[in-house]
């Protein structure tokens, strides 16, 4: 079967070859509705200590309009811990460590139609099930802030920015 | 009227015959049919014999088209397509060596069906509503005027603008408040203020 082939080729043969493999490839490019992974919802945590005693305002902070508006106008000086860029996807939540010891964990609840995210927020001191606090919130590319806990004779400030989506796939 | 047609059998015949005798309406009506039968008959050889029927053929030949070369030809091809085709496939069956061809499109399209196949199940998830949640945003964004599909970069700047909301908190132990801090007109992003005595 393998040996010198003195016969011409059928054909036939090559014809009926010809049209499976057009039939498979038709087949192949018909398009599916298979989704790939949505992708993952890119974020930044931004831990700053504010304090009310004069000092200087970090020049990062200086674009963020809320820090300069009641609560935080309090404050006469910030300076940014640290700047944790977070990605966020279905079953991957995301964790920051804060300087007091506890942890900032982000989870990605549901993908809005609008492009905005909704996401869990919460606050636990490692190894305990306890909270401080526990809050679901509807993100746009807008920074929200979770403050108020004590740091070196400050206050930390957290802003959560969550970046919006082109499209709005659902979790 | 079976009589008439012939179609009794001699001694049949015979007695209708004897009936006819004695029945003068059966008789009278016997006559009449004989009669139209052969007005029928007579009528008919004289209307044929005064019709030329080779000139009325040769007529209705004149007037049908001829027959299109395409049509002769199609005429002429097909049986050599028939024949080429039992010939191919009798020379297939006499050489099963030359099966390698239709066997390996058979395997490539097995192999293309087996790629097709393993991105089903994640197209069944995608088509399955109950696999999905179903996003109702509770405040809708301050965006586009109606019926008016804003651009790319225009939507994503007014859904930002739109600002983030709070849908539930919850301070466990602790008390807190919740700020909106006003940032243009109609767009306020939340504040969560945790009143924290705890310090490690």
């Amino acid at each position: 079967m393998f040996g010198p082939q003195h016969t011409r080729p059928n054909p036939l043969a090559l014809i009926l070859a010809m049209l499976l493999a057009c039939a498979a490839a038709t087949v192949a490019s018909v398009p599916t509705t298979a989704q790939a992974a949505p992708p993952e919802v890119k974020g930044e945590v931004l831990v700053i200590l504010a304090e009310e005693k004069p000092g200087a305002i970090d020049d990062k902070l200086r674009a963020i309009k809320a820090l300069q508006k009641a609560p935080f106008n309090s404050f006469k000086s910030m300076k940014v811990l640290s700047t944790n860029a977070v990605s966020l996807g279905e079953n991957r939540t995301a964790t920051v460590d804060l300087p007091n010891g506890r942890r900032l964990q982000l989870e990605l609840v549901e993908r809005l139609s609008d492009g905005r995210h909704k996401v869990k927020v919460s606050i636990n001191r490692p190894s305990k099930k306890d909270y401080l606090p526990l809050l679901t919130v509807i993100a746009s590319g807008e920074p929200f802030f979770v403050a108020g806990q004590k740091f070196q004779n400050g206050t930390l400030v957290i802003g959560v920015k969550i970046e919006l989506s082109g499209k709005g796939d659902k979790k | 009227m079976r009589y008439f047609d012939g179609e009794l059998n001699e001694a049949e015949a015979a007695e209708v015959r004897s009936q006819l005798e004695l029945d003068a309406d059966a008789q009278a009506r016997h006559g009449g049919l004989l009669a139209l039968r052969t007005g029928i008959e007579v009528a008919a050889e004289e209307v044929s014999r005064e019709v030329d029927f080779d000139a009325l053929y040769a007529r209705i030949e004149a007037g049908l088209p001829e027959p299109s070369t395409e049509r002769k030809g199609a005429e002429q091809t097909a049986p050599g397509l028939m024949s080429w085709l039992s010939g191919a496939f009798k020379s297939l069956l006499e050489h099963p060596g030359q099966l390698w061809a239709p066997a390996a499109g058979l395997a490539a399209a097995a192999a293309l069906l087996m790629v097709v196949g393993r991105q089903a199940p994640d197209a069944e998830r995608a088509a399955d509503p109950a696999a999905q949640k179903v996003a109702v945003p509770t405040k809708p964004p301050k965006v586009a005027e109606p019926g008016i599909e804003p651009e790319p970069r225009k939507r994503e700047m007014a859904l930002a603008a739109a600002g983030s909301e709070i849908v539930q908190v919850d301070f466990g132990d602790n008390t807190g408040t919740v700020f909106e801090i006003a940032l243009a007109e109609g767009v306020s992003t939340p504040v969560v203020w945790i009143n924290d005595d705890f310090e490690e």
